[in-house]
């Protein structure tokens, strides 16, 4: 493990996110040059834009860039489209069809799905005028989330068995590891939000920031979302990527979890309001929490792994 | 005072973890503990004499301590990899083994160069434990309360007062001892530090039981002990810097090998899971890597800097929740038994479990790591509520 992030990149795309994050962010990374700086520097990029998107509540279609996996697509100009979370509420029971998510407007696109089967994984690829899609509202609609879909019939295969296994690995971990710093950079502006607050009101007579019960309440919050930012920063290099991804996730899941709710309670009032942008870090950290595992299941996830290769990988070396 | 970065060449930590492996292995029988009941301290302490005067000879022991303490230098982080690759195959206590890397560091720095030529290498070869006299009956969290003192004297010091909770007290050859030389108000200001012999009259240590069944620590009482003149450390008032000092150096190579120690705890468990139990130690892994990602970054800093900030408090409550976290895993994938299985495993599952309970408690509370956080790196007011 290093800290191998170059700063004068890293900082450029903070500024990139600060000064376009909101309707045009897309065409700024273009202009940047952003499938470049991916190619070039994967872990700065990543890094620099997630975090800085989750930090201002910007967002794009990257996600997109950063999971396509030249292993999975070949290197063509298609897209990866994120498994369904929840099988319950979309139509997934209709196994002749296949279905997917795609955020922001990365749309139209070729896009490739992971499907399992009796045999194993395969990797498909539907052609972009086959595709019926939907967008999604949900709790946060500034993620422009579309559920896509396509009759089985209209997918060309494209990789099967260990290939596509492997490919989908490649392309899950990094989707988890931008997701892991996604989730920190909202969590970090909620703890901002929030000690601004504690720090500012004042009740009996004191800023609520004085009083242990809310002073432990961020320390915990921080705690948190430091111990998610080194995990993070550990899935660029490990021994195992797939499980370094998997506590990635998983980590900054908790973090934004914890400092969701802490934040939430110090803010109280005010924080419950539409008035303050609280809700929008809030409310994009509990639906990218469930995108690609969740802190719920992941750990369960990670257990399973271990147990698997019978050992524990000390990922992080000295 | 010398300085512990003076000394930069040496091995480098991949060719030192690579030779010290091989080493370990060609003697792995010698180096293994002799069967013995678990919390035998005695057993367990003698068991590390042995260890540490044959890391000594071989060289191991010395590296990345400076050469006028009896080590060969190179960088602190050689320390840390030596922990870790010894607690994790058991072959010491993570504890006990972390005595020479609590009070080393901050005895090297404040303490005379003739007294740290004399006692440093014994404390390295094994030849004695030291122990650490800060915590008082009437002063835990609020260290700076103390009550014990040191007054002058012709000859050096006189010290007096109650220290509890030394770890190894009982078995220690030196005390560092935190003791008022200031007026009773003085708090943190007029504290002083000073190397005690526990053999001097008027010391005494009284074991104290664990919940874990174990004499770890000790009550241990000064009554008008005479200490020489140069083994005050540092200069008068110099003990709360020095306190610091220490609690930083426990933020080091102590909790890196301590999370060693844990991934050889939480493996034992995953060699025999019968697959059900994955969700419990995916958790505990999940948190002890937390933990050793952040420990990482900070066993740098400490390695470059020679010192660490208030940030270390995060890495105090995260060690914490570790071990917490693969001892709550084990006794779910124990499932029994832990409360009621017979025998020395059972045994020494109950002792590191019991153990883990203090986790939140010694070396500063997670609570007063929490104030540390709060206010020094947040920016909130301290407060009185």
């Amino acid at each position: 493990m290093s800290n191998a992030i170059d700063t004068a990149l890293h900082d450029a795309l903070c500024r990139l996110v600060e000064v376009h994050g909101g309707e045009d962010l897309t065409a700024a990374l273009a202009d940047f040059g952003w499938p470049d700086a991916l190619a070039g520097d994967a872990q700065t990029s990543t890094t620099a834009l997630f975090v800085a998107m989750g930090r201002t509540g910007a967002w794009c279609s990257a996600l997109h860039d950063v999971m396509s996996a030249p292993e999975l697509t070949g290197g063509s100009d298609t897209i990866v489209a994120l498994p369904v979370p929840n099988r319950r509420d979309v139509d997934h029971h209709r196994t002749d069809h296949l279905h997917g998510l795609v955020v922001g407007r990365a749309l139209p696109a070729d896009v490739h799905f992971t499907i399992t089967r009796a045999d194993g994984p395969s990797v498909v690829v539907v052609p972009a005028d086959a595709l019926t899609s939907r967008p999604i509202g949900g709790l946060d609609q500034r993620l422009e989330l579309v559920h896509v879909s396509a009759a089985r019939s209209a997918a060309r295969p494209v990789l099967h068995g260990d290939d596509a296994r492997a490919a989908w690995a490649v392309s899950v971990d990094a989707g988890r590891r931008a997701l892991a710093h996604h989730l920190i950079g909202a969590s970090q502006r909620m703890l901002t939000l929030a000690i601004e607050h504690a720090l500012a009101r004042q009740q009996f007579g004191s800023v609520i920031g004085s009083f242990q019960a809310v002073r432990h309440r961020l320390a915990d919050a921080h705690v948190a979302v430091e111990a998610a930012s080194a995990a993070a920063a550990a899935a660029w290099e490990a021994e195992d990527p797939s499980l370094a991804a998997m506590l990635a996730k998983s980590l900054a899941g908790r973090a934004a979890t914890i400092t969701g709710r802490h934040c939430q309670q110090v803010l109280a009032g005010i924080g419950f309001t539409a008035e303050h942008p609280f809700h929008h870090f809030f409310l994009r950290s509990v639906v990218v929490d469930r995108i690609l595992g969740s802190a719920a299941e992941l750990p369960e996830a990670i257990g399973r792994h271990l147990i698997r290769g019978g050992r524990v990988p000390r990922l992080v070396e000295l | 005072m010398s300085d512990v970065r003076a000394e930069r060449s040496g091995p480098t930590v991949a060719q030192f973890r690579a030779d010290l492996c091989a080493w370990i292995e060609t003697h792995l029988d010698e180096l293994r503990p002799p069967p013995s009941p678990a919390g035998d301290v005695v057993a367990e302490l003698t068991h590390q004499r042995h260890v540490q005067a044959m890391l000594f000879d071989a060289g191991w022991m010395r590296w990345g301590w400076p050469p006028d303490a009896g080590g060969l230098g190179g960088s602190p982080l050689l320390r840390a990899v030596l922990g870790e690759e010894l607690t994790s195959r058991a072959l010491v206590h993570t504890t006990s083994w972390s005595m020479h890397e609590v009070l080393g560091p901050a005895v090297l720095t404040y303490g005379r160069s003739d007294v740290v030529n004399a006692l440093f290498p014994r404390l390295l070869r094994g030849d004695e434990f030291w122990c650490q006299g800060f915590s008082e009956p009437e002063a835990g969290s609020d260290l700076a309360g103390l009550r014990t003192t040191a007054r002058r004297t012709s000859s050096g010091w006189t010290v007096t007062g109650e220290k509890l909770w030394t770890s190894w007290g009982h078995h220690a050859t030196r005390c560092v001892v935190l003791a008022r030389t200031g007026e009773a108000s003085s708090r943190a200001r007029g504290i002083s530090a000073f190397l005690v012999d526990m053999d001097t009259p008027g010391v005494s240590a009284r074991p104290l039981r664990t919940m874990a069944e174990v004499d770890e620590f000790s009550a241990t009482s000064f009554v008008d002990v005479a200490v020489p003149a140069e083994r005050l450390l540092g200069e008068e008032g110099d003990g709360w810097a020095l306190a610091q000092r220490v609690l930083a150096c426990e933020r080091g190579a102590i909790f890196w090998q301590r999370g060693a120690w844990l991934a050889h705890h939480l493996e034992v468990l995953v060699a025999q899971s019968t697959g059900r139990d994955a969700a419990a130690i995916g958790e505990a892994y999940q948190v002890l890597h937390a933990f050793r990602s952040r420990s990482w970054s900070t066993q740098h800093t400490l390695a470059r800097d020679g010192v660490i900030g208030p940030e270390a408090s995060v890495d105090k409550i995260l060690v914490a929740q570790a071990e917490q976290a693969v001892f709550d895993a084990a006794r779910e994938l124990l499932d029994g038994g832990l409360e009621l299985g017979d025998g020395d495993t059972a045994d020494r599952w109950r002792r590191e479990w019991a153990y883990s309970r203090a986790a939140t408690i010694y070396g500063g509370t997670s609570e007063i790591q929490k104030d540390i956080v709060s206010t020094r790196v947040l920016g909130l007011p301290r407060g009185a509520a």
